[in-house]
């Protein structure tokens, strides 16, 4: 039978201390004073290296917007990254960077400044920003800076430290080994292929990459953040985790990206239009075999086809048996000058044939995206890759990302879809993007709005017309019920077994389980434990739990502006008791509601039934908070669903009114730090957030008041 | 401005003709060719409410754009239909949410496009909603006149009429059913027999083709179904508000209008006891308070 792996892990200790003991006493002396010294000095090389490049570590808060649905959205993400130069260059993920609009930057040291965007490389998932070097602290020394290291001569079995922020956990470190320095993840049945990844869709990633692998242990936060080896050497980029393995981009990979995004803000590249399969399953003992040309490209123009062999690139043997060979071919052929010729040695059914391929720039998969909200859609630039995959023509047109339900253009007949192309908007052809935004923001400064749009647009090779009706997105006030007749105390029907518990067995009713206070009823002299057996002279007699709600649907039925006359059992005695009936109270629900656009929050009215269940007496005010839009300022400053907003900088908020008043004065004001004075629970708070008064986007809606009521009063 | 405004006396009178309904004596004589007579007057009066129903939970705001038919109750532009239809009946608001319905459009006829419409006053209890046409034309409009109402005993022939959807052109469907019963509880209620169709918010006629009342959504009250929590699911059941109850949250509808029109300036509720509303008078924008007709 075999051990169960406790059996063996008990096993292998057992064998260990045998061996131990077995030992001479000097040898076992030896022993620990070697290991001892070992991990004297283990120590002492981690935290050589760990003191080389810990204070270049960068944690890097993102603010996001992305489009998607008819509408921008606002959202945050966490980082990290690697200080490399003295000018503040700060290396980490493209997917860290991804969708940015601001840039935070907390230092080893704590500080914490902005920083703007220098580049980003999508196919290797790298980025560079920039600190704002005005901002650091000068009585602090100089800017500390991380050094790459070789990343070619790492080993398997290299002791390694990642650097980070996983969980946003700032400036943590983790040890590991190197566990392959040439990981590529095979796709395919056979896994022959290399696997195309995708960053986000649409857009590839890791073609040129073989990733270092390891045990370090890393987590989301840790993107971007450096590898190290015990020197004190940046050696990776850690992209991907899971499973307790990593995958970090090797710094000569990075260095080299990371130098061209410097230099020219993007990544320089050629590109020929073929995928390659490594030969090692396909019965060749030579050259890489064509997987598929792309229609049009350099490629496809100097006659080589699929199935080709490629036996020669500029003179020199190309043969790729296995997928690890793929990406650093590729990056050789990529690193070629644009326009540049290749000379390739092919061959096609025993014969070889040369050829010259001139190379063309290798263009971005995805391209600008912006949302149009007054006509419910998000849209993006037509690349190539996309005009590709959707079988276009050209790039003309704006693709239609996203339709937001219940926008014009879902409401258009026929209605605009994901998908579609925009070819021509009131009888303008749509060359682009920026050409669409611009007759966006044209026809929406008009006025008055014209009633309808029309839009030509293509679909699936068909050339559609529809009317679009343009309309500024209003959020309004929630529907109100018709008041009605109420008195204000809480009930429980008293039935059968418990009136007979109580001594009064045919004496069913409600009764009194709360008196509101600042109520008629409190004025009155109902009172908790009162029994009311009869409204109006009318017995009350609920025969279940499902006639809980009795004795207030009676009360609704009862005019508003009249009286009531509760009998009301008391102590064995019955009483009556006579009080003017109020109007049923709003909701939380029925509340006003007010929404401020620049800090993306919409407020509310303090209702009765607030007051009621948070204990506030009437010296408590505010506004309650009822949507923080995410990555929005309210939201990045900390506010939450369900404070009540009591204080916004000196001004008292007692209402809506207030409230609107108050963020209008800000918005005149335009502070640098806005506080808000909230109670969360039983607790206040001072919420400190931070507007960025600046436009953040460039293509921005039409100008909208400040502040928006949401509804007309 | 109210829109009470734009129309002059003589229009006024004149619109009452519009009220739709047959005589008791040609009801009397029976047949298919009264049905569809029927039919052909009442018809006009069913509506196609068309709306974008804004909701809004802890997942976010997510708009939904929704149709249902509904009936003009009067010749100014003023629609009944069922608050479960429109998204703000207080089941909705039991998830915590808020639903509203916005950008509404009321279509007539053959209309394809609609006019606009805004909400007058919803009533949860009674699973009614009422709508107003913002501008309504100087011609009027065919309705159905709830004042014009009729009883009918159990057993008695009960007749309502719908509309199918717009891929069949909204074709009116009659149908004919029974009553099967009478219930005081949650409310004064007629219990339809299971062969009537029971489409919220439309209305019942009885064989003299006078109104009886209004399909309606009826289902326990939070205070019921708090000891009870399967309840609400198992007794939810569509069923006819008798016209008298119709009229009298209509009138209340008209008044909480007017009232809502001089609505307060966002101020925090206050705790104190709330001073009575005084009544609005009359005419909140549709017809005078005595302003509907009798059918023709």
């Amino acid at each position: 039978m075999r051990p169960g792996p406790g059996e063996l892990a008990g096993g292998l200790l057992l064998v260990v201390a045998a061996v131990v003991i077995s030992l001479p006493q000097t040898a076992v002396a030896d022993d620990t004073d070697k290991a001892e010294q070992l991990r004297k000095d283990l120590r002492r090389m981690v935290e050589t290296a760990r003191d080389r490049v810990f204070p270049a570590l960068v944690n890097i808060r993102v603010s996001t917007i992305d489009y998607w649905g008819g509408k921008e959205h606002k959202g945050a993400s966490v980082g990290s990254g690697t200080i490399i130069s003295t000018k503040g260059y700060v290396l980490t993920n493209q997917h860290v960077t991804n969708k940015g609009k601001k840039f935070r930057c907390t230092l080893a040291d704590k500080q914490e400044i902005s920083a703007e965007m220098v580049g980003e490389d999508p196919l290797t998932d790298l980025a560079v920003i920039k600190l704002d070097l005005s901002e650091l602290d000068a009585a602090k020394s100089a800017l500390p800076v991380a050094s790459f290291g070789d990343s070619g001569q790492l080993q398997v079995g290299d002791q390694v430290m990642a650097m980070g922020s996983p969980f946003s956990l700032s400036r943590s470190v983790t040890l590991g080994i190197v566990s392959n320095t040439r990981r590529v993840f095979g796709g395919g049945s056979n896994g022959d292929d290399i696997e195309e990844m995708e960053l986000e869709q649409g857009q590839r990633t890791g073609l040129f990459t073989r990733w270092i692998q390891h045990d370090a242990l890393i987590n989301p936060g840790n993107s971007g953040g450096p590898l190290v080896n015990l020197k004190g050497e940046v050696v990776g980029v850690n992209e991907l985790g899971g499973s307790g393995m990593g995958f970090a981009i090797p710094s000569n990979l990075a260095k080299q990206v990371a130098a061209a995004l410097i230099e020219h803000g993007e990544v320089p590249r050629s590109w020929i239009g073929i995928s390659f399969k490594p030969i090692a399953k396909t019965g060749f003992d030579r050259g890489v075999l064509v997987n598929s040309v792309v229609a049009g490209s350099p490629s496809a123009e100097a006659g080589i086809e699929p199935g080709d062999l490629i036996l020669k690139v500029n003179g020199e043997p190309s043969t790729l048996r296995f997928a690890e060979e793929i990406p650093p071919f590729m990056q050789r052929i990529a690193d070629q000058a644009i326009g540049s010729t290749l000379l390739m040695t092919y061959e096609r059914k025993g014969k070889a044939v040369e050829t010259a391929i001139v190379t063309r720039r290798l263009e971005k998969d995805r391209g600008s995206e912006t949302a149009l909200r007054s006509w419910g859609i998000s849209v993006a630039e037509i690349t190539s890759k996309i005009a590709r995959e959707m079988r276009l023509d050209d790039c003309h047109g704006v693709l239609i990302t996203g339709i937001r339900s219940g926008g014009p253009a879902q409401l258009a007949e026929p209605p605009l879809r994901y998908g579609d192309i925009v070819r021509e908007m009131e009888g303008e052809t749509v060359a682009d993007i920026a050409g669409l935004v611009d007759q966006y923001k044209r026809i929406m400064e008009t006025d008055p709005l014209p009633e309808y749009l029309l839009v030509q647009f293509e679909r699936r090779g068909k050339h559609e017309i529809t009317l679009l009706k343009p309309k500024p997105e209003q959020n309004d006030d929630p529907p109100r019920d018709l008041r009605k007749a109420w008195i204000g105390i809480a009930t429980q029907p008293i039935l059968k077994k418990l009136a007979t518990k109580l001594g009064h067995p045919d004496r069913l009713g409600f009764r009194i389980t709360r008196v509101y206070p600042h109520t008629n009823a409190a004025q009155s002299d109902l009172a908790v434990g009162d029994i009311i057996i009869a409204l109006n002279g009318e017995t009350l007699r609920p025969k279940g739990m499902q006639d809980a709600g009795l004795l207030a649907r009676r009360i609704r039925k009862l005019d508003a502006e009249g009286e009531a006359t509760l009998t009301v059992l008391r102590q064995g005695q019955s009483v009556e008791i006579s009080l003017p009936l109020e109007h049923t109270r709003y909701e939380p629900s029925e509340a006003r509601r007010d929404e401020n656009r620049d800090f993306e929050l919409t407020v509310r009215d303090v209702t009765f039934f607030d007051r009621d269940a948070n204990q506030w007496g009437e010296d408590v005010t505010g506004v309650i908070v009822v949507r923080v839009e995410d990555g929005g300022w309210a939201d990045l400053g900390g506010i939450r669903d369900g404070d009540l907003i009591q204080k916004i900088d000196e001004y008292r908020i007692r209402s809506r009114k207030s409230f609107r008043r108050a963020m209008e004065r800000i918005s005149k004001e335009q502070p640098q730090r806005v506080v808000f004075k909230v109670l969360r629970g039983i607790q206040t708070r001072f919420q400190y957030v931070e507007p960025e008064w600046k436009p953040e986007l460039q293509l921005k809606e039409p100008p909208t008041s400040q502040s928006q009521p949401a509804s007309k009063e | 401005m109210s829109f009470r405004k734009n129309l002059s006396r003589p229009v006024h009178v004149a619109l009452f003709i519009l009220a739709v309904g047959c005589t008791r004596q040609t009801a009397r004589a029976g047949g298919p060719s009264d049905y569809q007579a029927f039919v052909n007057k009442t018809a006009p009066a069913l509506v196609t409410v068309k709306f974008v129903l804004k909701v809004q939970g802890s997942g976010g705001q997510r708009d939904i754009e929704r149709e249902f038919t509904a009936v003009m109750i009067g010749p100014r532009g003023m629609v009944l239909c069922s608050s479960v239809q429109l998204g703000t009946s207080k089941l909705m608001r039991r998830f915590g949410g808020t639903a509203t319905p916005t950008d509404i459009k009321v279509l007539i006829g053959e209309d394809t496009e609609g006019v606009d419409a805004k909400l007058l006053a919803s009533d949860s209890d009674l699973d009614l909603s009422w709508l107003q046409i913002k501008e309504p034309r100087e011609k009027g409009y065919v309705f159905v006149d709830f004042a014009n109402s009729g009883t009918v005993p159990v057993g008695g022939a009960l007749l309502t009429i719908n509309r199918m959807d717009k891929f069949f052109d909204r074709a009116p469907l009659l149908n004919v059913g029974r009553l099967g019963g009478k219930t005081r509880k949650p409310r004064e209620l007629l219990l339809p027999s299971s062969g009537l169709d029971v489409t919220p918010g439309m209305p019942i006629f009885a064989e003299d083709c006078s109104t009886v009342g209004v399909v309606v959504i009826q289902s326990p009250d939070p205070e019921d179904t708090a000891a009870n929590p399967g309840m609400a699911g198992q007794s939810t059941a569509a069923l006819i508000l008798p016209s008298a109850d119709v009229m009298k949250a209509t009138k209340q509808a008209r008044e909480t209008a007017l009232e809502s029109e001089e609505d307060d300036e966002g101020e925090t509720e206050s705790a104190q006891p709330s001073a009575t509303s005084k009544p609005a008078g009359q005419g909140a924008g549709d017809e005078s308070a005595t302003g509907l007709s009798t059918p023709e």
